[in-house]
This record gives C-alpha cells, sequence and structure tokens, in this order.
C-alpha cells in the first residue's frame, strides 16, 4: 500500500482536485462550444462570453498548477525509491510496473498540448474577435480527456508499485522479488525524461520572455 | 501593467477592508499551523531515524521457534564470525521488563563492556563511566523515564527485580541520565551482560539475538545465504529492510493524520467557498465602479484572486512558524504522544530541527492549491457583475 | 467623434418581461461637442451613456467611436477602449469611500500600465482641475456631496479621455454646486473633450456652453 505515503496521498489529493475543477471546465467548455455564435448580439451569446471568462480562468490555474506538479511528481516517485525495494532513484520506480513508462509518455504529450494551448489563447485574447476560440476549446477538451486518462493511470501506476509488506522486517527471507529489471526500459525511460525537461524547460521559458 | 502599482493598490485595499479578511486568516493559519505540525513532526523524526540506522549493525540474526523469535546459543556468534566477510558478530542481550508497580515497561539492555559496542551511543555511554566502579557490583544506569518511575516508589537506590524464575535480583542503581542526554532514551536501563539475562531470565549459554557487520557491500547477499544454510530455524534481518520497515511505519502514521486532514482540508475549501461566495450589495458596486473605470473582467479577476492570495499566503507564513515553534520549541506537546504513541521503538528519538526543500513545497502546495481552488469560481462570479447594475 | 447608427437595445431578450429600451438610435457627435441628452426618468438616457462606454451591448446596431467599431468588442478590448477614451461621471458619484480623495482618483490609472510616479503628476494635475487639491488625503466618506463630486470629475480626467459622460450630475447637487458643475463644462470644453449630458435639470436649458440639446423620449430621439 504505497497509497499511504505521504508525498503519494498528498499528489493524488491535488490531482483530484485539479481533475474535478477541470472537469467543471469541461461541462462549461462543451456548453459555450454547442451554442457559440460570435456574430450573435444575444443575451446568450454575451453570457457565454462571461462564462468563458471562467473556462480560461480555471484551465490557466489547473494548467499551471499540474505544472508545478510535475517535478513534485519526480519528487514523490524520488521519495518512493526509498521505500521500493531495490530501486535507487526515479527512473528505477517509472519502470517498476507496467504502467509506468505510458504514464510518463501521456504526461510528456500533456505538457507539450498544454504549451500549445497557452500559445493560442495568448494569440486569442490579443485580437479582438475570438479568432481561435473555437480551436482552443477544442483543444482543452482534448487536454481534458488525456488529463482523465492520466490520472486513472497514476493511481493504477501508484497502487501498483511493489513494496515490501510493512512487516517485511519480520518475515524469515526477504525474497529476491521485488523490482522488475528496469534496464530494457531504462534507456527509453532517459530519453523520455530529457524530452520532458526539455520541452517543459521550453514552456518555461516561452511564457517567461512572451 | 507595473507590479509595484498593481500591488500598492491591492494593500491598500487589503489594508481598509482587513476585517473583511480576518475570520478567513485565522482559519487558515490555524489549518496550516495542524497540518505543519504533524509534517513537520513526522519530517523530524523520520530523519532521526535515518540517522540512528546508519550506526545499527548490518544484520540482526533471530532464532525461530513456532514462528517466534526465540533465545539464540551465543556460541552460533563464533560460527557466524568464521563466515568470510563478518567482521563483527556480537551477541546481544536486551528485552522489556514490566514494572508492575505502574504497568510500565522498562528496555533493559545488556552490555559487554569490553567488547565493541553495537551502537554508538553505547559506546559514547560506557566513555562516560567509570567502568570499574559500575561492574564492581550489580548496578544499572537508567534513562530519566525509568528513574522518574523507581523514585515514585522510592527506590533511590536499588530496585528489586522480579526475575521470570521467582528469584529477586537485587541491581543498584549506578546513575540516570538527563533530560537533555539523547544518549539513553528515556525507558532504558543499561547493565552488565550477565545480569541482564537473569534479570530477563535468559540462560547463560543464550542471548536475545546476534548482530554482525558486514563491511563489503557486495558479500552481504552471500553472507546471508551461508548463515542460513548453517542453521534452518533462523530469520536474518538486513538494516535495510529495517529502514523501510521504519520508513513504511512512519509513511502509515503519517497517512493516518493525512487523511484526517484532507477531512478538515475539503471542510475549509467549503468554508472558503461559502465565505467568498457572500457578495455584499458594496462588494459589487466597488467592483462595479470598477469595471466602469476601464478594469477588465481579467483585472478584477487577479485583483481578488491576488488579494485572496495575500490572505492564504500570510496565514500559511504565519501557520507554518507556529508550527516550528510549536513543535521545535516547545517539543510537540500532546501531538508527539499521538504521534509517536507508545511504540516501544529501539531507537531515541530527538527532534532535529530540519525542514527540506522538498517538504516546504509539499506543504505550500497542499494549502494553496485548494485555497485558490476554493475561491475561483466565487472571484469569477464577482468579475463578471454587470457594472450598471452593480452601481444602482 | 461618436457615430450611432439604427441602435436598438432590448432587455430581458426572448424573454416574457422582454422590454426595448432604445429604438433605431442614429446619433452623430462631433469632437469637442458638448451635447445634453434629455429626456424623463426612463426614457432610456442611461441605457445610451452605458451603451456608447461599452458597460452594456446593444441588442443590434452599430456604434462607431473614434474611428472604432464597438459594439462587439471582447470584454478586455471594451475595457481597454473605455480606460483609453471614456471619463464617465455618476449621478451617484461611485466613489470608494473607505479611500482617500487621491486614491480614488487613481483608479483608472493602476490598469493603464504606468509608473507610480507619472501616476501621482497625474492625480495631482486633475485634482488641480477640479479645485479638491486641497482634499486629497481626506477619506471620501467626510466629503460633502460638492466635494465628492468634485473628486469625481478629477477621477473622469485624469486619464485624459477624448469623451466624457455624465448621467444626471446634478440630480443629487444642491443648487449652488450644480451652477459649479455647469462652470466646469467650460473647463471641459477648453479641454477639447466631447462631452454628453444626460439629465432632465432644466438648469441645462439654453446654456451657452451647450452646443446641442437631443431629446429623448420612450427609447426614441425625437429632436436633435
Ligand atoms: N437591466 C434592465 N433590465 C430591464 N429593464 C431595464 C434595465 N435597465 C433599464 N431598464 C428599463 O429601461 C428603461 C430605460 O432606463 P434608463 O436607461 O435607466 O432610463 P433613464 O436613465 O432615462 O432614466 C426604463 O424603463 C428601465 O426600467
Ligand atoms: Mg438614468
Amino acid at each position: 500500500m504505497i497509497l499511504l505515503s505521504n508525498e503519494v496521498i498528498i499528489f493524488l489529493f491535488v490531482e483530484a482536485l485539479l481533475l474535478l475543477l477541470q472537469g467543471i471546465a469541461f461541462v462549461n467548455a462543451v456548453g459555450i462550444l454547442s451554442r457559440w455564435d460570435f456574430a450573435a448580439s444575444t443575451a446568450l451569446q454575451y453570457r457565454l462570453e462571461k462564462r468563458a471568462y471562467l473556462v480560461v480562468l480555471i484551465i490557466l490555474f489547473t494548467l499551471g498548477f499540474k505544472m508545478l506538479l510535475l517535478p513534485y511528481f519526480s519528487y514523490t516517485i524520488d521519495q518512493l525509491s526509498s521505500i521500493v525495494p531495490g530501486a535507487m532513484c526515479g527512473a528505477g520506480v517509472i519502470s517498476a510496473n507496467e504502467y509506468g513508462p505510458p504514464l510518463l509518455s501521456l504526461k510528456v504529450l500533456i505538457v507539450f498540448l498544454t504549451g500549445s494551448w497557452l500559445i493560442l489563447n495568448a494569440e486569442d485574447i490579443k485580437a479582438s474577435s475570438y479568432p481561435y476560440f473555437k480551436a482552443k476549446f477544442w483543444l482543452f477538451i482534448i487536454i481534458f480527456i488525456l488529463v482523465a486518462v492520466e490520472s486513472v493511470l497514476d493511481v493504477l501506476y501508484l497502487v501498483n508499485i511493489p513494496t515490501g509488506d510493512p512487516v517485511s522486517c519480520c518475515s524469515t527471507i526477504y525474497g529476491a522479488a521485488g523490482s522488475g529489471e528496469p534496464l530494457p526500459f531504462g534507456l527509453d525511460i532517459f530519453r523520455l525524461l530529457i524530452l520532458f525537461y526539455l520541452i517543459y524547460a521550453l514552456i518555461l521559458a516561452a511564457s517567461f520572455f512572451r | 501593467m507595473p507590479a509595484n502599482v498593481f500591488l500598492n493598490f491591492l494593500f491598500l485595499l487589503i489594508y481598509r477592508h482587513g476585517s473583511k479578511h480576518i475570520a478567513v486568516f485565522l482559519i487558515s493559519t490555524l489549518v496550516v499551523m495542524l497540518f505543519s505540525s504533524v509534517m513537520l513532526l513526522s519530517h523530524a523524526v523520520e530523519e532521526d531515524i535515518k540517522v540512528s540506522l546508519a550506526a545499527q549493525p548490518d544484520f540482526i540474526v533471530q532464532k525461530i521457534h513456532a514462528g517466534k523469535a526465540v533465545d539464540i546459543p551465543m556460541e552460533w556468534a563464533d560460527e557466524i564470525r568464521s563466515i568470510r566477510g563478518v567482521s563483527v558478530a556480537l551477541p546481544r542481550v536486551y528485552g522489556s521488563y514490566f514494572y508492575t508497580p505502574n504497568s510500565h515497561y522498562f528496555t533493559i539492555v545488556g552490555i559487554d563492556p569490553f567488547d565493541k559496542q553495537i551502537s554508538t551511543s553505547l559506546e559514547a555511554l560506557l566513555q562516560e563511566t567509570d567502568l570499574r566502579s559500575f561492574l564492581s557490583e550489580d548496578q544499572m544506569i537508567i534513562g530519566q523515564g525509568v528513574k522518574a518511575q523507581l523514585d515514585q516508589h522510592r527506590y533511590f537506590d536499588h530496585y528489586l527485580f522480579k526475575a521470570p524464575n521467582r528469584t529477586k535480583v537485587r541491581v543498584g542503581i549506578y546513575k540516570s541520565f538527563p533530560k537533555e542526554s539523547s544518549i539513553v532514551s528515556s525507558d532504558m536501563a543499561v547493565m552488565e551482560l550477565d545480569l541482564a539475562k537473569r534479570v530477563l531470565g535468559i540462560e547463560e549459554e543464550f542471548s536475545t539475538d546476534i548482530v554482525l557487520f558486514v563491511p563489503n557491500e557486495l558479500e552481504r547477499d552471500n553472507v546471508r545465504e551461508k548463515i542460513i544454510l548453517q542453521h534452518d530455524d533462523l530469520r536474518v534481518i538486513e538494516k535495510e529492510e529495517l529502514a523501510v520497515a521504519y520508513e513504511q511505519l512512519f509513511n502509515y502514521r503519517g497517512g493516518v493524520f493525512l487523511l484526517l486532514y484532507m477531512i478538515v482540508l475539503v471542510t475549509f475549501v467549503l468554508i472558503l467557498y461559502q465565505r467568498y461566495s457572500m457578495i455584499s450589495s458594496a462588494d459589487k458596486k466597488e467592483i462595479g465602479i470598477l469595471r466602469a473605470l476601464g478594469w477588465s473582467i481579467n483585472a478584477v479577476i487577479k485583483l481578488k484572486i491576488m488579494e485572496s492570495l495575500v490572505v492564504g499566503l500570510s496565514a500559511f507564513m504565519l501557520g507554518l512558524l507556529l508550527a516550528y515553534c510549536y513543535v521545535f520549541l516547545l517539543d510537540a506537546p500532546l501531538l508527539s504522544s499521538l504521534f509517536l504513541g507508545h511504540g516501544n521503538l529501539p531507537l531515541d528519538i530527538v527532534f532535529n530541527r530540519s525542514i527540506d526543500f522538498g517538504m516546504l513545497t509539499l506543504l505550500f502546495l497542499f494549502f494553496i492549491m485548494p485555497y485558490v481552488a476554493a475561491v475561483l469560481i466565487p472571484v469569477w462570479r464577482i468579475a463578471i457583475t454587470d457594472p450598471v447594475e452593480a452601481m444602482k | 467623434m461618436i457615430h450611432i447608427e439604427h441602435l436598438n437595445k432590448v432587455y430581458n431578450e426572448n424573454a416574457a418581461n422582454a422590454y426595448t429600451a432604445l429604438h433605431d438610435i442614429n446619433l452623430h457627435i462631433r469632437p469637442a461637442e458638448t451635447v445634453v441628452l434629455k429626456g424623463v426618468s426612463g426614457s432610456g438616457k442611461s441605457t445610451l451613456l452605458s451603451i456608447i462606454a461599452t458597460l452594456i451591448k446593444p441588442s443590434s446596431g452599430e456604434l462607431v467611436v473614434d474611428g472604432e467599431q464597438i459594439a462587439k468588442l471582447p470584454d478586455t478590448h471594451a475595457s481597454h477602449f473605455r480606460n483609453a477614451h471614456i471619463g464617465f461621471i455618476f449621478q451617484a458619484f461611485n466613489l470608494f469611500d473607505e479611500l482617500s480623495v487621491k486614491d480614488n482618483i487613481a483608479l483608472p490609472l493602476i490598469v493603464t500600465g504606468m509608473s507610480q510616479k507619472s501616476i501621482d503628476e497625474k492625480v495631482q494635475q486633475a485634482m488641480k482641475i477640479a479645485h479638491i487639491s486641497h482634499k486629497q488625503d481626506q477619506s471620501v466618506q467626510n466629503l460633502s456631496g460638492g466635494e465628492k463630486q468634485r473628486c469625481a470629475i478629477a477621477r473622469a480626467l485624469v486619464h485624459e479621455p477624448k469623451i466624457i459622460l455624465c448621467d444626471e450630475p446634478t440630480a443629487n447637487l444642491d443648487r449652488e454646486n450644480s451652477l459649479k458643475f455647469i462652470e466646469t463644462l467650460k473647463q471641459f470644453k477648453a479641454l477639447g473633450k466631447t462631452v454628453v449630458i444626460a439629465t432632465h435639470d432644466p438648469l441645462f436649458d439654453g446654456l451657452e456652453s451647450v452646443d446641442r440639446t437631443i431629446v429623448i423620449e420612450n427609447g426614441k430621439i425625437t429632436s436633435s
């Protein structure tokens, strides 16, 4: 039960809260997209425009915090390596079960899409006729679906990290069973991690120099 | 907009509306303090365990009978010592003694003063002790807790232990250790090996367990296998496992608190949401004025979010400061007994004043995230107020 | 400066209580012109001013101010336009009671991106025009009606807008202060502002500083 590690509990709690908020944004986004007509001067359209501020606000907030959560995820994973028998660092923990590598790939993809969304949003706000409005909402819907999948994977991954039983200090022999073989995947994970940090740094730089 | 102009106005507003924020500020401070105390405490304990474990032997060997650890023949230590790679193998004698008057357990630790000591703290203890006078008769060195219990029943000079074989063993009190000392934990009574055996009822040729040091990490698996081959009723515990076990144990304790705290946090978020959703017509009017003067919805959102952030951040810092004082200056009364429980941990707990960056981020994230999340929707709602309506 | 064509405003559109507040308004106001918008209460004056200030969106029609189409601007742009071009003086003054005169006047400048130093300079300048400098550090709640009005005037001028909209500026003032306000109109003129005053106060009839009086009745312009 790795779930009772403090870092993991906090990670999952924060993630759940973000997902909830994004869910609210998602429902609103779908509602707005289905009735959006910029040419109209109806009260409905102006209400939708106001509602869009909520959606954008939540998206900015959640995506921002997700970015903060990524280094925290690495930190959590690193902390876990002291609990997970046989793992020496985060990369080892990532490949501790079959959910790790796809999860990491998904995280990389989401970071990339997040960056794209931020750029799209900035361009949309600059213009006075909402040129990318629909595009950015569609992109968000895609991101939301990916984030939902990511959250499920996060839970599956963390629940399935093997640990010794809490009473393992009393068990007769500590068997050789434990971590899988990290090497075959190790190289991929390593590349993935580099890619991940590269995109991350890029987005930070982009938002900084904007 | 230049940050300082905006911030000047922000702080001016907060200052003018101070009383509106007091309630949220106080609740937030309390929540942060509660949470930080638990986290600081659990972290300090964890760090302490890491340090203590570093001095622990690499392996502990126990004899198992019917699934329970029983006394192990001392000569097995010699057999183990002959395995290649083992630098030291020592029989240990220790155990719990039930002190009937107060229904408390003492930890009896036997030492062989002329052999290598198992832990650096015992080493230090012996260095401070005049061995000749200590060994001249049956005597013990006791921790503060033991002393307090014995004093209560006026055993100032000696105590008569009731050994399991119904004999009484008279043990003199050589000295006790002051509270500040971390050398002897409070529930410990240290005495000479054979004396300890008599008190605990361990037979002459036996010991509680055997510890060994294997300096070369690569040889450890090998050594473990060889020990197991020698006798089949052995349990071999490696230090690494101990570390993992301790870490898990504390994660569990911390985790339970964390789950409780999460309930508190959810309540807190709901309160915040409620609080910020109550928009007075005066508040609305102010926003309406700002909007009429050319503040955009985004600018108002920024103002309002920053406003609650300032309140939240200052509450966070004050709460953290209070927690720090509570844990490290006051030694966490109430909480520490709750947290450490009565578990007879063989390690001495000293609260080192340690906070690491990771934990600070953790504390911060875990508080600020729900905090801001709670105000997002109310803030948006006030930002989109129709200025014309609001100013009527 | 202000061009309004076929402008309609319907409140609560598509609802049972739908109400057409403005009917096919056509209006052209030249730069530096001072116009009085006259009409009884409920005739749609405030609605029209709010639409010019982009505080309310029209239901249909065209609105061009200073060459810019503003009827359908997204809020960020509308607010920016308002902040750059419009000074608004309200009947109820609409000041922050807890803040000082100076801080109230600075409100429109905070979002402009100006430095604190130039903000302070502009505030001083505006206070001088509105004759309120001597009260600059007073809290607004301690001011008299006339002083509040002058504070509001300074705030409407501080960001140097081209257009000043006044909604019933004298409704909460006594006769003496109302006359003082009418004096200020000359100053607006001297500064080259385009001024629109919505009022039903007869004091504004036949003033020399007013270029034109437009009468609005039941949401329709009846004479201009
Ligand atoms: N938000 C609103 N919803 C519905 N009706 C409104 C609203 N605001 C104003 N009205 C109506 O529109 C008409 C014009 O109002 P207004 O522009 O305030 O008139 P004036 O400023 O000339 O007194 C009035 O009959 C008023 O009741
Ligand atoms: Mg009116």
